[in-house]
């Protein structure tokens, strides 16, 4: 079925594979430089010029024992080939979630994370690894989980035509 | 799976500002040598942004019947 917008006969991307991936481990993070969780996937994709709807699923948890509050920043980084991990979404990662506060009072805070984006910059049809990186915001205290009492966290990989 | 509020704060109390990462996918609830010996102690960074990691333990004040005791305390 052709389908016209304004006269001109429109084409939309079809799902041409998709990659899921379960998992119920959990992560500790408590330095300011990222580490990985477990969450991870691959896809290889069918053409150098489609597009990668990828999809992080999960919960963490910001854990302070004492001191101004537990920032976390989450990013997904990409691997191409084996060639290693790279940070790619999002570029510059900031906060988060969690919480700054003036006191230090012991808490935790609990949420569900849901990263979303579009790769569409892969070039390539070897195989492309996603993986979810955690860290402390810079100044921040305590501890990032990821994961936790066996709580579900899903990756959706899906390759969109171009 | 265990409490990794529980090993953050027994590590805390024998070594404030020590840095590791842990990836627990077992389902025992009791802190287990095995666990331990798969913490990643951060001893760097490296230049995509990520931890420079260690299975050993660069921390001496840090041992696995010190974490257990201050662990199971909790």
């Amino acid at each position: 079925m052709a389908l016209f917008v304004g006269g001109t006969e429109k084409s939309f991307g079809k799902v041409l594979q998709t990659q899921t991936a379960l998992f119920t481990s959990q992560t500790a993070h408590n330095s300011e430089t990222y580490s990985a969780t477990g969450y991870t996937d691959q896809i290889t994709p069918s053409a150098t010029n489609s597009k990668i709807l990828v999809t992080f699923n999960f919960r963490h948890h910001n854990y302070q024992s004492s001191g101004t509050g537990c920032l976390c920043r989450l990013a997904v980084f990409r691997q191409i080939n084996g060639g290693g991990y790279s940070q790619f979404y999002p570029t510059d990662a900031n906060v988060g979630g969690g919480f700054s506060e003036a006191d230090s009072n012991e808490k935790t805070w609990y949420t569900i994370g849901n990263m979303v984006f579009m790769d569409t910059t892969h070039n390539t049809t070897n195989a492309i690894d996603y993986k979810l990186y955690a860290r402390r915001d810079t100044s921040s205290s305590g501890s990032v989980n990821v994961g936790g009492s066996s709580h579900q966290a899903q990756v959706i990989l899906m390759e969109i035509s171009a | 799976m265990i409490d990794l509020i529980k090993l953050y704060k027994a590590i805390e109390i024998l070594k404030s500002n020590a840095e590791w990462t842990l990836i627990d996918d077992t389902d025992s609830t009791s802190l287990t040598e095995n666990l331990y010996n798969n913490i990643d102690w951060i001893t760097g960074k490296n230049s995509n942004g990520t931890a420079i990691t260690t299975k050993t333990n660069p921390h001496s004040e840090i041992t696995w019947t010190k974490v257990k005791t201050e662990y199971d305390k909790l």
